[in-house]
C-alpha cells in the first residue's frame, strides 16, 4: 500500500494510532482493558512478523509460534537462570530464534517452499516437546512462573514496568519501534526484492537475485520480531509454559494476516487490532473461540483471500489502487 | 540388557511402524496425486479412534464389528469429503495456490475437529475396553500381545491390499499414473477428478484403519492426532514427498528405531528421532531417500 499512499497518509494514520494508544491508559485504569490492549499490540507485531515471510516473501511458515515460544523461553531463562535483565533476555531470544529460523530454512529450502511449510511445523512441535520434556532446564509442563516485571535502572534509580499502565506504554513503544522497523524494511529494496521472489522466483533468479539468501534473510528477520513479541508477552503474563507453543497462536496470526491481506501493512495492523479485541468484546468462551477462529480461517481463505487490503482496493475503484492491492495481496 | 529385550523392542517397533505407515501413506498419496497437504490428517485418525470408542459399547463390546462399521462410515465420509474438497480447491479464489489453500483450509479444519472433540469428550484420557483378550503370544522370551498382533495383522493385510490395488488394478494404476505425470495421464484419457476422489477416499480410509488399530495399544486424548501428524510429515519428507512405498518403508524403520531408542534412552530422544532424521535427510538428500529424481516445487 505504501507506494500508492502518500507519505502524509502513512504518517497521519501512524500518528492517529499512536495518539489512540497514548490516550487509552489515560481514559481507563481497568487492568482488563489494558490487558486486552497489550495483547492486541503484541499479537499485531507477531502477525506482522509472519507477514514479512508469508505476505512478502511468499513462504508460508508455521514456525512462527515456534520462534515466539523459543523467544519466550530464552528470555525467561536468561532472567531466571542466568540472572540477566529482560533486555539481555530479549536480545538472546532474538539471536536464538533467528539462528533456528536460518537452520530450518537452509535445510528445507533445498527442497521446496512446500517442504519448508512442513519442516516449519515440525520445528514448532519439536520445540514444544523440548519445553515439555527437558525438565532440568525448562521445568517441564509446570513452566517457569514468577517472571519479574521488566525494569530499567539509572544508577540507583530503578524504574519498574510493574503496573498494567506502565506495561501498556512499554508495549506501545515496542509496537511502534517494531512496526516502524518492519515498515522501513518492507518498503525498502529488501521488501521489493522479496515480493519479486514471491511473484516469480525464476525471473528473480535469472536477474541475479540470490533467492535462497533473501528468503533466509526474511525468515531470520521475522523470527527476530516473533521472538521479541513472545518474550515480552510472557513477561506480562509472568509465566512461560509449553502452552506458549499452542496452535491457537498460529491460528490467530494466520487469521490476522489473511484477513488483513497478505503483504499489506496498514490493513494488517487494523485487522490485528480488531481480531484480538473483538472476541473480548463479544465475550466468547474459550472453547468456542478456538473453533470460531478455525471457522474464520476457512471462510477467509474461501471468501476473501485478498483480505481487507483487497476489499479496500476494490472499493476505491481507482485502477491504480485496485491493481496495486491485488498485486500486493497475491 | 538382554538379547530378548532388544528383540522385544523390535517387535513392538514393527507394529508401531506399520501403523505410522498407514497414516503416512495416506498423506503421501494426497501429496503425490493432488499436490495438496492435509493438516487435518492427524485429526482424522483421532476421529476414527473416538468413533471406535463410541461404537464399541453400542455394539456390545465387539471390536471387529465396530471396526467394520467405522470403516464403512469412513468410506462414506471420505467419498462425500472428496467431492467437497475438490469443488473447494478448484474454485478460483485469489492467487493462492492449491497447496497453500489446502493447507490453510485443513489447518482450520483440524482446529475445529480437535476442539470440537475436546468440547464433546473433554481432554480426559480415554481407554476403550474391547473384547480383544488381554493375553499374549510368547516366542521364547518375546511377548506379542493379542492387541499388538491384531494391529500388526490388519496393517499388513491393508498394506498388501494397497500394494495389489496400486500395481494390479487399472484404477490403482491410474492413481500412480497421475502421480507420476499429470499431463501425460490426462493425454491418455484418465479422468483427473475421478482419480483425485479415489485418492482422497483411500487416504481417509487409511487414516481410519490407522486410528482403529491404535485403540488396543494406546490410551488416547483428542491431542493424539497432533503427535501422529508430526511423525507422518517427517516420514513423508524422509521417504520423498508423494512416494507412498517410500513412506511405508521409512515408517517401518522409524517405528523400530523409536522403539529401540525408547528402550535405552530418554523419551525425548524417542520423539526427536523423526525430526532429526528429517533434517539430516533434507541436508544430505533433500529429494528424500526413495525419490527417483530431484523435484522442485
Amino acid at each position: 500500500m505504501s507506494r500508492t499512499n502518500s507519505a502524509f497518509g502513512n504518517l497521519s494514520l501512524a500518528a492517529l494510532l499512536l495518539a489512540a494508544g497514548i490516550a487509552i491508559p489515560l481514559l481507563t485504569q481497568s487492568s482488563y482493558f489494558l490487558t486486552v490492549g497489550i495483547t492486541a499490540m503484541i499479537f499485531t507485531v507477531f502477525a506482522m512478523s509472519l507477514n514479512i515471510v508469508y505476505g512478502y516473501a511468499g513462504l508460508l511458515s508455521l514456525a512462527h509460534v515456534g520462534f515466539w515460544g523459543v523467544g519466550a523461553y530464552v528470555a525467561a531463562l536468561v532472567v531466571t537462570r542466568l540472572g540477566g535483565s529482560i533486555w539481555e533476555g530479549l536480545i538472546a531470544a532474538a539471536f536464538v530464534a533467528a539462528a533456528g529460523g536460518v537452520l530450518i530454512g537452509a535445510a528445507a529450502l533445498r527442497l521446496s517452499n512446500h517442504a519448508f511449510v512442513i519442516v516449519s511445523l515440525c520445528f514448532t512441535l519439536l520445540m514444544q516437546m523440548l519445553a515439555q520434556e527437558w525438565i532440568d532446564v525448562t521445568n517441564g509442563p509446570m513452566g517457569i512462573p514468577g517472571l519479574p516485571a521488566p525494569s530499567i535502572g539509572f544508577g540507583d534509580a530503578v524504574f519498574t514496568f510493574g503496573t498494567p499502565t506502565r506495561f501498556f506504554y512499554l508495549t506501545l513503544a515496542f509496537a511502534v519501534v517494531s512496526l516502524g522497523a518492519i515498515w522501513l524494511v518492507v518498503t525498502s529494496r529488501i521488501g521489493r526484492t522479496l515480493q519479486m521472489i514471491k511473484h516469480d522466483e525464476t525471473l528473480a533468479r535469472s536477474l541475479g537475485v540470490r533467492v535462497t539468501i533473501w528468503k533466509l534473510t526474511a525468515i531470520a528477520l521475522s523470527a527476530i520480531f516473533a521472538a521479541l513479541a513472545g518474550g515480552l508477552y510472557v513477561f506480562y503474563v509472568t509465566i512461560v509454559d509449553p502452552l506458549i507453543f499452542d496452535v491457537y497462536y498460529t491460528q490467530v496470526i494466520l487469521v490476522i494476516v489473511i484477513i488483513g491481506g497478505l503483504g499489506s501493512f496498514w490493513p494488517l495492523v487494523i485487522a490485528g487490532l480488531i481480531i484480538t479485541v473483538l472476541p473480548e468484546i463479544l465475550r466468547t468462551p474459550n472453547e468456542l473461540r478456538m473453533i470460531s477462529y478455525g471457522v474464520i480461517l476457512m471462510l477467509a481463505v474461501l471468501l476473501m483471500p485478498t483480505g481487507i487490503a483487497g476489499l479496500v482496493g476494490k472499493l476505491r475503484k481507482r485502477p491504480a489502487a485496485a491493481k496495486s492491492a491485488v498485486e500486493l495481496s497475491s | 540388557m538382554s538379547y530378548e529385550f532388544l528383540l522385544q523392542l523390535i517387535v513392538n517397533g514393527i507394529v508401531v511402524g506399520l501403523i505410522y505407515g498407514l497414516i503416512a501413506a495416506g498423506l503421501a498419496l494426497l501429496f503425490g496425486i493432488l499436490h495438496i497437504v492435509n493438516f487435518a490428517h492427524g485429526e482424522m485418525v483421532m476421529l476414527a479412534m473416538y468413533a471406535i470408542a463410541v461404537a464399541v459399547p453400542l455394539l456390545g463390546g465387539s471390536y471387529l464389528l465396530s471396526f467394520a462399521v467405522v470403516m464403512v462410515v469412513a468410506a462414506l465420509v471420505g467419498w462425500v469429503a472428496s467431492g467437497g474438497l475438490l469443488a473447494v480447491l478448484s474454485s478460483k479464489s485469489g492467487q493462492m495456490g492449491i497447496f497453500e489453500k489446502s493447507l490453510l483450509l485443513t489447518l482450520g479444519l483440524s482446529i475445529v475437529l480437535l476442539n470440537g472433540v475436546q468440547y464433546i469428550f473433554t481432554a480426559t484420557p480415554m481407554m476403550v475396553t474391547t473384547d480383544i483378550p488381554a493375553g499374549a503370544f510368547t516366542f521364547g522370551g518375546v511377548r506379542l500381545s493379542y492387541g499388538h498382533a491384531m494391529a500388526g495383522g490388519i496393517a499388513i493385510v491393508v498394506f498388501v491390499g494397497l500394494y495389489l490395488f496400486l500395481t494390479r488394478t487399472n484404477s490403482g494404476r491410474a492413481l500412480r499414473a497421475v502421480a507420476q505425470n499429470r499431463e501425460a495421464a490426462l493425454m491418455i484419457g484418465l479422468d483427473p477428478d475421478a482419480v483425485a476422489r479415489r485418492a482422497v477416499l483411500l487416504s481417509v480410509v487409511l487414516c481410519a484403519v490407522g486410528g482403529a488399530i491404535l485403540i488396543p495399544l494406546y490410551v488416547f486424548q483428542p491431542i493424539v492426532g497432533q503427535a501422529l501428524i508430526l511423525k507422518a510429515f517427517a516420514i513423508v519428507i524422509i521417504g520423498g514427498m508423494g512416494n507412498v512405498l517410500g513412506a511405508a518403508l521409512v515408517a517401518l524403520g522409524l517405528g523400530i528405531l523409536e522403539s529401540v531408542v525408547g528402550g535405552f534412552a530418554d523419551i525425548v530422544w524417542q520423539n526427536a528421532i523423526a525430526f532429526i532424521g528429517m533434517i539430516v535427510v533434507l541436508l544430505i538428500r533433500p529429494q528424500g531417500l526413495f525419490a527417483p529424481a530431484m523435484r522442485k516445487g
